[in-house]
């Protein structure tokens, strides 16, 4: 490459690695919002994407099914051993729920941190390169979504919305290597108390999440199950399930501990997620859609006929 | 004609973050990143020229970074940079398959180090180097050489076709 290098081209090499700095000085902290143009893309992009992915999930859902119909048998077996426990646990759940309604009336509260409204949604992008671990899904601020919220599979939370779009939004997941990425969580022991702690990131080497500023006094445990405070900054629902302690070790200061958490949720393979809204008691007609999935179809094409 | 060069990249692009992701998810041990449109990219900037792919880099990356997440300029900087180091076209090397092949192959390793080296000096990675090559470069480099394997006939006789017509226009 003998062109490579004179010196016209060198400037222009230069000038771009500092627009690069720039704009990655700019874009890296966390932005309230996304600039229009942005949004833009993201919406026009994102409504192909949809019309991508569906086919994509039809494909993936036969092989599942085929893998499920070879393991039918085990997972029958598996399954009738819990269906025992199941009868006696749901009568508890009852029972507690009820217990639950009533003190809540005695104390006079309708509202507690649980309490939240969700919306299901497509996942419709991912990132490809998996340094920025985000996802596409084909809801945004018209269908009630907003920074922020907190983003469940059926297995547990799996990230928060990091901006929103008219018709798409971007969650950004809990493995995200960002600082700001934070979440309050706590740990359920044999104590009265439940423990609290902060999801502080991904840990490349345990493949696991590091929940960190335990304080040390308490008995955590491994095998503890590790669920969403509902307290902080982020607005997330409590008691959400994040996963569970695999490994305990004091921090690097001797002050605190800090935990390894197996994910509960599967974070390679997301097709549906629900976003949840603790602030609102409803968000935009759920019921209908969890009802039936034609009607799922018919909502998410109508943004589309009204951009074109 | 002139416009399937481009709505064929694009598909390739949506199919990357959709089809590829949904079919055959990374797993925990093995992350391969596909960059096919990238390597399309190289194609472009191998048979029509460094500036040329240049720009097909800038405006893929500028999506790339726009429709994947909201950290700008990574993939705008370097598709643009590698698209147009990639313009190696001198006869000989159209002429041989394999030298493009390595050519390719050569150019996206390059933007996973690249890519690799950014995010771990913006500090939003802290995975060790040697576990960057084994569970990011080499599978990669593997699933990125097989596209560019299987699409080198197709892409070649396309090209071929697009100069031709050219060509044409010109008499």
């Amino acid at each position: 490459m003998p062109h490579f290098f004179s010196n016209k081209r060198l400037i222009i090499l230069m000038v771009s690695i500092i627009i690069l700095v720039i704009l990655v000085g700019l874009t890296l902290n966390e932005r309230e919002e996304v600039t229009w143009p942005e949004q833009f893309v993201n919406d026009s992009v994102g409504v192909v994407q949809s019309a991508f992915q569906r086919p994509a999930n039809f494909v993936r859902g036969v092989y599942d099914d085929i893998v499920n119909v070879i393991n039918v048998y085990e997972e029958n077996e598996r399954l009738k051993s819990q269906m025992d426990d199941y009868a006696m646990l749901s009568s508890e759940v009852d029972g507690l729920r009820q217990e639950n309604a009533s003190l809540l009336e005695a104390q006079e509260m309708s509202e507690s941190l649980g309490d939240y409204a969700s919306l299901s949604a497509l996942v419709i992008e991912r990132q490809p390169d998996h340094w920025t671990e985000t996802i596409g899904i084909n809801r945004g601020s018209q269908h009630g979504i907003e920074n922020d919220m907190a983003v469940i599979t059926a297995e547990g939370l799996i990230g928060r919305i990091q901006h929103t779009g008219m018709f798409t939004s971007q969650v950004q997941l809990l493995s995200d290597g960002e600082r700001m990425n934070r979440v309050s969580a706590q740990v359920t022991t044999e104590e009265e108390e439940s423990v609290y702690g902060f999801i502080d990131g991904w840990d490349d080497e345990e493949d696991a999440f590091v929940l960190s500023m335990i304080d040390a006094e308490t008995d955590v445990a491994e095998e503890q199950s590790v669920s969403t405070s509902g307290l902080g900054g982020l607005g997330f629902p409590a008691d959400l399930p994040i996963g569970e302690i695999t490994a305990i070790e004091t921090d690097e200061y001797g002050l605190t501990l800090n935990a390894y958490v197996e994910p509960a949720a599967d974070y390679h393979n997301i097709e549906h997620v629900m976003v949840l809204d603790r602030n609102s008691p409803v968000l935009e007609d759920f019921e209908e859609e969890e009802s039936d999935d034609e009607d799922e179809e018919a909502v998410e094409i109508d943004p589309e006929g009204s951009t074109d | 004609m002139r416009y399937l060069l481009p709505v064929l990249i694009a598909f390739v692009f949506l199919f990357e973050g959709t089809w590829f992701q949904v079919l055959f998810p990374a797993t925990g041990e093995i992350v391969w990143v596909p960059r096919f449109a990238f390597v399309m990219v190289v194609f472009v900037s191998i048979y029509k020229g460094a500036v040329p792919g240049l720009i097909y880099g800038l405006i893929l990356g500028f999506f790339q970074d726009v429709v994947y997440s909201s950290l700008l300029g990574i993939y705008m900087f370097s598709f643009a940079f590698l698209g147009y180091s990639g313009g190696i076209s001198y006869e000989t090397v159209k002429n041989r398959p394999l030298l493009v092949i390595l050519i390719v192959i050569l150019v996206v390793s390059a933007l996973e180090y690249l890519t690799y080296g950014i995010y771990h000096w913006i500090d939003y990675t802290s995975i060790p180097f040697t576990e960057f090559v084994t569970q990011r470069w080499v599978p990669s480099m593997i699933l990125n050489g097989a596209f560019a394997i299987l699409i080198f006939t197709p892409m070649r006789k396309l090209f071929n076709r697009l100069q031709q017509e050219e060509r044409l226009k010109q008499v």
